[in-house]
């Protein structure tokens, strides 16, 4: 759980809703009552409102990298998107990375909402009691308001992005990888001691995503060195006979097929 | 240090491995860097000066675009081989949980060696040695 914090610490957003405005309520309101005891309450305002200047500081100076790094991400998520549709496949994940774009735009969009109503409750309280605070505080919220602002923005438009991807994402996709595979698969078919071929996984953990296959065989030729090497050799030039540029786009993973001999 | 030396000590090392799967992880790992340097050379860049030109994804792409029926052997080859090459490199070097087996180091060795014997080059489980290097590099140059 800790660990999961500190990673939404390390986002834009996981920053900005890191402060939390809904403990300044009790604090605010204790000293808006006019029998509390004044002093006592006046300085756990003014302390908890430096506090929460010193957090915004922060905050606004982490936001330039965290976006940057966050958007280098979402960059290259996208490339391999586009890449694996391009390729003929329909991306893994896509609806995890929609969500997650919702998500963004739902705690950005609460935060813009729930700011004007703490400026409100915040601001006049601290004006009363040190105005140059009040107008840094002002500021202070303002800029996290127009931060927030340009996250929900950003957002909406990478949600929108990935609708128009997964609309493009559908089964009758055709592209370079789809049919090496239907041609390898053609190839290992054909091949003896090849039990079961298993579907293309793609994977999208680097700019250029790499699509895998499992191949279950004999586990005889698995444990024979030339068998096996002869088999992928045969598998490739069969590839190569028909469409050269096919060759080697897939990885294939070797595995004995359970229950042979 | 040339490519093929570095084939050489995948091999080496191969012949060598007992039963040691750290050494299986070693073979796959020197023998995509083998044919990774090849690469690099043969499409004129040095991975060292020309750091960002050369990360694994630039190569991959480089060497996934290159057209079969015009690239020479060696790149043919390597056009194969470089992804497969590379995931077994990621496995051995990365992926701690599943067992990396001789049969993964020998798949990584065969296709590297394949890319370097299609190129012409051969290459011998000897380390030569350093002497022997220098005295080679200077019959090159004069």
């Amino acid at each position: 759980m800790q660990a999961m914090q500190s990673q939404e610490l390390e986002t834009p957003i996981g920053a900005l809703t890191s402060l939390n405005l809904s403990d300044y309520d009790k604090i605010i309101a204790e000293f808006q009552q006019k029998n509390a005891e004044r002093d006592a309450a006046k300085e756990r305002v003014l302390r908890a409102v430096r506090n929460l200047a010193e957090q915004i500081g922060t905050v606004l100076k982490q936001i330039p990298e965290l976006e940057l790094r966050q958007l280098t991400e979402e960059s290259r998520a996208l490339q391999g998107i586009e890449r694996t549709i391009s390729d003929g496949l329909p991306p893994p994940g896509i609806s995890d990375l929609l969500t997650r774009f919702d998500e963004c735009v739902t705690s950005t969009s609460k935060f813009e909402k729930n700011l004007p109503k703490k400026i409100n409750l915040i601001c006049p309280a601290v004006q009363k009691l040190d105005s140059k605070l009040a107008a840094d505080i002002r500021r202070l919220l303002g800029d996290t308001g127009r931060i927030a602002r340009r996250l929900r923005v950003h957002y909406e438009h990478m949600a929108a992005r990935i609708k128009d991807l997964m609309n493009l994402s559908t089964d009758s996709l055709d592209g370079p990888v789809r049919r090496a595979y239907a041609l390898y698969a053609e190839a290992f078919n054909a091949t003896n001691g090849v039990r079961e071929i298993g579907s293309l996984e793609v994977d999208l953990r680097d700019r250029l995503p790499l699509y895998e296959s499992a191949i279950r065989i004999d586990p005889l030729i698995l444990e024979d060195r030339g068998r096996l090497y002869n088999l992928e050799r045969a598998v490739d030039d069969y590839v190569e006979q028909r469409d050269p540029a096919s060759v080697g786009i897939i990885v294939f993973r070797f595995e004995p097929a359970i229950g042979a001999a | 240090v040339r490519p093929e030396e570095t084939l050489s000590f995948a091999k080496r090392l191969f012949d060598d491995h007992g039963d040691s799967e750290c050494m299986f992880r070693a073979v796959a790992h020197a023998a995509y860097y083998a044919v990774y340097h090849l690469v690099c050379d043969q499409l004129g860049l040095d991975p060292w000066r020309n750091y960002s030109q050369c990360a694994h994804d630039t190569i991959r792409l480089r060497v996934k675009n290159l057209d079969p029926g015009k690239a020479a052997p060696l790149l043919r080859e390597a056009r194969r081989s470089f992804d497969t090459l590379w995931q077994l490199r990621r496995r051995a070097d990365y992926d701690f949980d599943n067992t990396f087996t001789l049969i993964d180091a020998e798949r990584a060795l065969e296709r590297a060696e394949a890319v370097f014997s299609r190129g012409g080059i051969t290459v011998c489980a000897e380390i030569v040695a350093p002497a022997a290097i220098a005295t080679e590099r200077n019959h090159d140059i004069t």
